[in-house]
């Protein structure tokens, strides 16, 4: 729930270096004054709570007046420096830095007045450790002013990279100890932390949410459609928009016919004006492309589109989205296994030993009529793809029909070589998603051969087997 | 009804101007075929009164579509007379690269002539020429980006941000690589 900081850049390694080397040299200095002085057991004391107070963010026993005398010690430090300019308050000292004042301290009689005054207007209002950062920003994003939250999400994450998940600890985990503990660290420019006011706007929990409640929320934004007026909007005020004068069914009719040959068409309608995305989501479109592209190939048209209608009812009756989740073997591509092994080879000379990586691919094309092809080859697919289609002749193709359950998702494919006539080939693969799109994996479960002669059944050795992956290929037809 | 085919039908556009057309030509609307086939296998006798003795029909008034679409309509039904009539097993569901010539040629119009002739189609129940030119405006959104769309109807887009941002969240699945 805490506000997204991905976007965030942290500083570079260089300046983070840089910075450090700074401290360093500081600390050398400062070492080489106190030396000359007589440490003060006060500033110790505190310099020492302050190091527990910058390591442990949350920590809430400390009180506002140690946390004073620390930052006027800090001050003082960084106002002694010739660079004072720059090391100053976004260059907040990281925590692991500050161990080094357990040698000695500066004396606080070095201050002078002007840096005092100075330091207490800042003090008040600078934020001074990552999780103070980070707050300032998630209420400089909630009130809009995005450059300053991106700023401070930004120091604070320099600050300490984990700050994301310290803040989420503090404030979901602990909110009453948050509270309490936000006052006596925050002075007044802090928001007053409240757990429920620090979620940050506009995250809806669809985010985490199921596929689902995606469709409820789109379904919820395509009722509002329906309220609001539909008309077009000319997007050049002079000119007609010609396409209003057609009545609903007949846009509709056109994403029929649009469909078939480019779903993406469709989907890329909705995102026009409001009007086509209604339409597009027309549940009469799906349907059409369903019985098409789920036709069971091996039923009549009819008990095809019987099943499919018994079948929606598992999808609330929604054909889009039966399109979308029921699996289905794609046309469009070819399905690739890039497969390779280490082979050893020989050499006369003594000294080396050479290894051959050999590199081959198993394509699988699918047809809509039930048939499909495998193709075993050391080629490269770009060689390959354009030539591969239903006429296509080669040694180690065979060709099949193949199957799919829709309910396991398992494909089964048979499969016969030319040159191999007494034997058969069976495959079982599962058909399984990625997060590049939907149905577009197989993986192959068994393999086997079978000798029609003996009717013996063997197993294909497959050690070195991986997943197919679909491509998509242009000059295929979507073949439905 | 021998001889019934070679009858001229005349038909009269929105504007009032008069088409004598062959009942073979008129018969491709599916609208007409039935008029007529309606009337013409009734009883003689009792629609004697209403209009039709096939000599001296009045012409039939098609109030919805004006007379260049309906001299469009005519030329592509002439051109089509022949053709078979379409199964309903494989209508529509051919691909759209499929267009022929003449019938390209046809469609090259403008966007409202096209439109128009959407609507007389769909009036007239017109399959062919409907799924024709329905398809031909499918090719013009085909392969083309949201915003390209737009700019080929001329509509705005009438989104709002966010409702923009979910509407193409939800479609994602389908720009995949």
């Amino acid at each position: 729930m805490a506000p997204d900081i991905s976007k965030v850049q942290p500083k570079s390694v260089t300046e983070n270096d840089l910075e450090h080397f700074r401290q360093e040299w500081r600390a050398e200095v400062e070492l080489r004054k106190t030396l000359a002085q007589q440490p003060d057991d006060h500033s110790d004391q505190a310099s020492n709570a302050n190091n527990n107070t910058l390591r442990e963010d949350d920590s809430t026993q400390t009180t506002i007046s140690r946390l004073e005398n620390v930052e006027h010690f800090f001050r003082r430090l960084s106002l002694s420096e010739q660079f004072n300019r720059e090391t100053s308050e976004e260059r907040e000292i990281p925590q692991q830095e500050v161990e080094y004042d357990n040698a000695g301290l500066p004396g606080l009689n070095q201050q002078n007045a002007l840096s005092e005054k100075k330091e207490e207007i800042e003090r008040d209002d600078v934020p001074r450790t990552a999780l103070e950062y980070y707050v300032r920003a998630v209420a400089d994003e909630r009130e809009g002013n995005l450059n300053e939250a991106i700023k401070n999400y930004s120091k604070a994450t320099t600050l300490d990279p984990d700050v994301e998940h310290i803040y989420r600890n503090h404030f979901n985990v602990e909110p009453r100890d948050s509270q309490l503990e936000s006052q006596s660290l925050s002075t007044q420019n802090l928001v007053q932390l409240d757990s429920n006011s620090l979620l940050p706007p506009g995250r809806s929990t669809d985010e985490h949410g199921s596929a689902s409640s995606t469709y409820t929320n789109m379904t919820l934004l395509l009722n509002s459609f329906h309220e609001d007026s539909l008309d077009y909007i000319p997007l050049k005020p002079n000119r007609k928009v010609h396409i209003a004068k057609l009545p609903n069914e007949l846009i509709v009719a056109i994403l029929k016919a649009l469909i078939f040959e480019d779903v993406r068409g469709v989907t890329r309608c909705a995102l026009v004006c409001k009007k086509f995305c209604l339409l597009s989501y027309e549940n009469s479109v799906w349907r059409f492309l369903c019985e098409v592209a789920h036709r069971g190939w091996n039923l009549s048209l009819t008990a095809s589109n019987l099943m499919l209608k018994n079948e929606v009812l598992n999808y609330n009756n929604n054909w889009r989205r039966m399109f979308i989740e029921r699996p289905r073997i794609r046309y469009d591509g070819v399905y690739i296994s890039r497969c390779a092994y280490p082979r050893a080879g020989s050499d006369e000379n003594a000294w080396t030993q050479p290894i051959h990586v050999v590199i081959y691919h198993r394509f699988l094309r699918f047809y809509a009529d039930g048939s499909c092809t495998s193709l075993l080859t050391t080629k490269e697919p770009k060689s390959v793809v354009y030539t591969l289609g239903p006429n296509f002749k080669s040694k180690q193709l065979m060709a099949g029909q193949w199957v799919l359950d829709v309910e396991s998702h398992i494909v089964s494919i048979e499969l016969r070589d030319l040159d191999l006539p007494n034997h058969t080939f069976y495959m079982t693969l599962e058909l399984e998603s990625t997060h590049r799109g939907k149905h577009n994996k197989l993986l192959l479960h068994e393999y086997t051969c079978v000798n029609n002669l003996t009717n013996s059944g063997d197993n294909v050795k497959m050690g070195r087997e991986r997943p197919f992956f679909f491509s998509r290929v242009a000059t295929y037809p979507v073949g439905w | 009804m021998a001889g019934a085919d070679q009858k001229m039908i005349r038909l009269t556009s929105s504007e009032g101007t008069e088409f004598l057309v062959e009942r073979a030509v008129v018969e491709k609307s599916v609208l007409l075929k039935n008029m007529l086939e309606d009337v013409g296998e009734s009883d003689l006798g009792t629609i004697a009164n209403l209009t039709l003795l096939f000599f001296f029909i009045p012409a039939i008034p098609l109030a919805n579509v004006t007379g260049p679409i309906l001299t469009k309509v005519i030329e592509y039904c002439t051109h089509h007379r022949d053709d078979p009539v379409v199964t309903q097993e494989d209508d529509g569901r051919k691909s759209s690269a499929d267009i022929d010539d003449w019938d390209k040629e046809f469609c090259k119009v403008d966007q409202g002539t096209l439109f128009e002739l959407i609507l007389a189609a769909n009036y007239l129940d017109i399959k062919p020429l409907l799924d024709l030119t329905c398809k031909t405006v499918a090719n013009m959104i085909r392969g083309k980006t949201p915003e390209e769309i737009r700019k080929t109807f001329n509509i705005e887009n009438d989104f709002t941000p966010e409702e923009e941002a979910q509407v193409k969240k939800e479609n994602e699945w389908c720009e995949e690589r």
